[in-house]
């Protein structure tokens, strides 16, 4: 739980903390617990959001919200078509969607921008690749395929969303496992001729 | 291909420093043309990202912390006294085993030496959060305050830019008004500074108590077991060690977003770092002391073997044993005043008034 939005509080004790504190260019004590901090404020802090407030249909003829039918529609979700009121008009990235789109667009990753987690395959790939020869090299008998199906599979996947060397750390698995792979190929060939 | 995003630059890339400076997870920050984006890679390598807009950005707030004292302090004895040990290993020892010891105890000195001067170099941490009108959410990569501050330098134009700036006069009016309305509805106690008391328990336990009062008795233990070491001494402080490991957990997990004051918090933090290294540095000194010796089999041959340990005799086992006795007494001591004081405070205050709500004109 945290304190109002409007309020400023020392992260450690709580104490809220007064305006004379804020701006200051070095760190300052807390006046309650003494632990030294620097408090930047900007104007975000006051300000006030409102809420959109939804006209009711007065005509008939006027459009109602596919939400609410009572309520005067005043635009149109640009993925479904449904005609929206003030209230149930998400404007997101440019666009104006209904919340169900919205919540549709981010479970199927549609949506980029409301992404915000990815596994990152290549490192999975490394880590696969890499973790035999630290822990028991017995396994990438069975690590090593898994890194080449895993890389293979996952070539193309989105990894995050910086720019990243994906395809480096891809890369370097590949070789690891397909240098795992060829050392137990020439220790079995070394056994059967023995 | 990955998805590319090259409107990003980056800000701040570096470890949580959780654990004496060591790096358990990754956090980054970047630089977008509206936005900051924080990106935490867990350890089952899961990316989760977070988008600041400069425009929603209500605040940065910067913490020195002492973690950056607590580890060089940690580090500093631990590497000392490794390379005491292996001092001590080489001159006493002249078989070629213990030549191996020696090599071993350099290397773990090496390693500790090492994390220790890279914990001095990176300088003073701290904590970094940024508020936004839903959240209060800490930076994690700026946990050094050299790197925040450089942070810090970059960001502030970008978001006065977004936001404009805020006059010092307009900054105290509203500072005001919000004030009188948390009085309104905060319990507040007049000359006292004013807390948000929704995240404020009273602390009722008894767990400090007993805690500072078990420290004395391990204390006397330690006293008791320099002059008269036995099986019972052995088994007695055995079981003081446990019990104070126990309720050092108990009380940090009571004290929690208490009312209790920061400095017996602190303290109680202390005290659980101490039993910490107090238990790896006696472990460290008893396998070397008992390795000259013989090796118990069982565990009541162990404490046998340490029953058997005369500290009268065996110098580094005797500074250890009063070291720890003056510790614990010394921090049971400060604990106990602490503790008194805050009771005694407690007891002195004024009741919670609610201010009376501003006349309107």
């Amino acid at each position: 739980m945290s304190a109002p939005a409007q309020l400023i509080t020392c992260p450690q004790c709580k104490t809220v903390l007064e305006a004379e504190l804020c701006g200051r260019p070095d760190l300052t004590p807390c006046p309650s617990c003494q632990c030294p901090l620097q408090v930047l404020v900007f104007p975000a802090l006051f300000r006030i959001e409102t809420a959109a407030q939804p006209e009711l249909v007065m005509a008939a003829g006027e459009a109602g919200c596919f939400y609410h039918p009572q309520k005067k529609a005043v635009v149109v979700c640009e993925t479904c078509g449904r005609f929206l009121c003030a209230l149930c008009d998400v404007e997101f990235d440019g666009r104006h969607l209904c919340p169900n789109c919205l919540a549709g667009g981010k479970d199927k990753g549609e949506i980029k921008k409301l992404q915000h987690q990815h596994t990152r395959h290549d490192r999975m790939a490394l880590a696969l690749a890499l973790l035999p020869l630290l822990v028991c090299f017995y396994t990438s008998l069975i690590t090593a395929p898994m890194t080449l199906i895993y890389a293979a599979r996952h070539w193309n996947s989105p990894v995050s969303l910086l720019p990243r060397r994906a395809k480096l750390r891809f890369s370097i698995a590949i070789l690891l496992a397909s240098l795992q792979i060829l050392g137990w190929t020439a220790f079995f060939i070394f056994l059967a001729t023995k | 291909m990955a998805t590319q995003d090259p409107e990003y630059a980056k800000l701040s890339a570096g470890g949580v420093t959780t654990f004496f400076g060591l790096r358990l997870s990754n956090a980054s920050l970047w630089l977008a043309a509206d936005h900051l984006l924080q990106l935490k890679l867990s350890f089952d390598n899961r990316e989760t990202s977070q988008r600041f807009y400069f425009r929603d950005i209500q605040a940065l707030i910067l913490v020195q912390t002492n973690r950056w004292q607590m580890g060089n302090v940690i580090l500093g004895i631990l590497t000392g006294l490794l390379a005491f040990i292996a001092a001590l290993t080489y001159f006493n020892e002249n078989s070629t085993d213990a030549l191996g010891s020696v090599v071993a105890l350099l290397i773990a000195t090496g390693l500790f030496g090492l994390i220790f001067f890279v914990n001095l170099v990176s300088g003073s941490t701290c904590a970094c959060y940024l508020k936004t009108a839903v959240r209060q959410e800490q930076l994690s990569s700026l946990s050094r305050l050299r790197r925040a501050r450089k942070a810090i330098l970059r960001l502030q134009p970008l978001i006065e830019q977004a936001q404009g700036t805020l006059s010092p006069e307009v900054m105290a009016a509203q500072f005001q008004t919000r004030r009188q309305e948390l009085t309104l509805t905060q319990p507040w106690l007049p000359g006292q500074p004013l807390r948000y008391t929704e995240v404020i328990k009273p602390y009722r336990s008894r767990m400090h108590r007993i805690l500072y009062g078990l420290l004395l008795l391990a204390a006397g233990a330690t006293v008791l077991n320099i002059f008269r070491p036995s099986v019972p001494v052995i088994m007695l402080k055995m079981i003081l060690q446990l019990a104070l490991l126990a309720s050092v957990i108990l009380a940090l997990i009571k004290q929690d977003e208490t009312d209790l004051k920061p400095a017996l918090k602190s303290l109680t933090w202390g005290v659980g770092g101490y039993l910490l290294v107090n238990a790896l540095v006696g472990y460290v000194i008893l396998l070397s002391t008992i390795n000259t010796q013989h090796t118990p089999a069982t565990q009541w041959a162990f404490i046998q073997t340490l029953a058997a340990l005369q500290p009268m005799a065996t110098p580094w086992w005797l500074d250890l044993l009063v070291i720890s006795a003056v510790i614990s007494a010394a921090l049971s001591l400060w604990g106990n005043l602490l503790l008194g004081k805050h009771w005694r405070d407690k007891a002195a205050a004024p009741p919670a008034v609610t201010a009376p709500p501003p006349t309107l004109t």
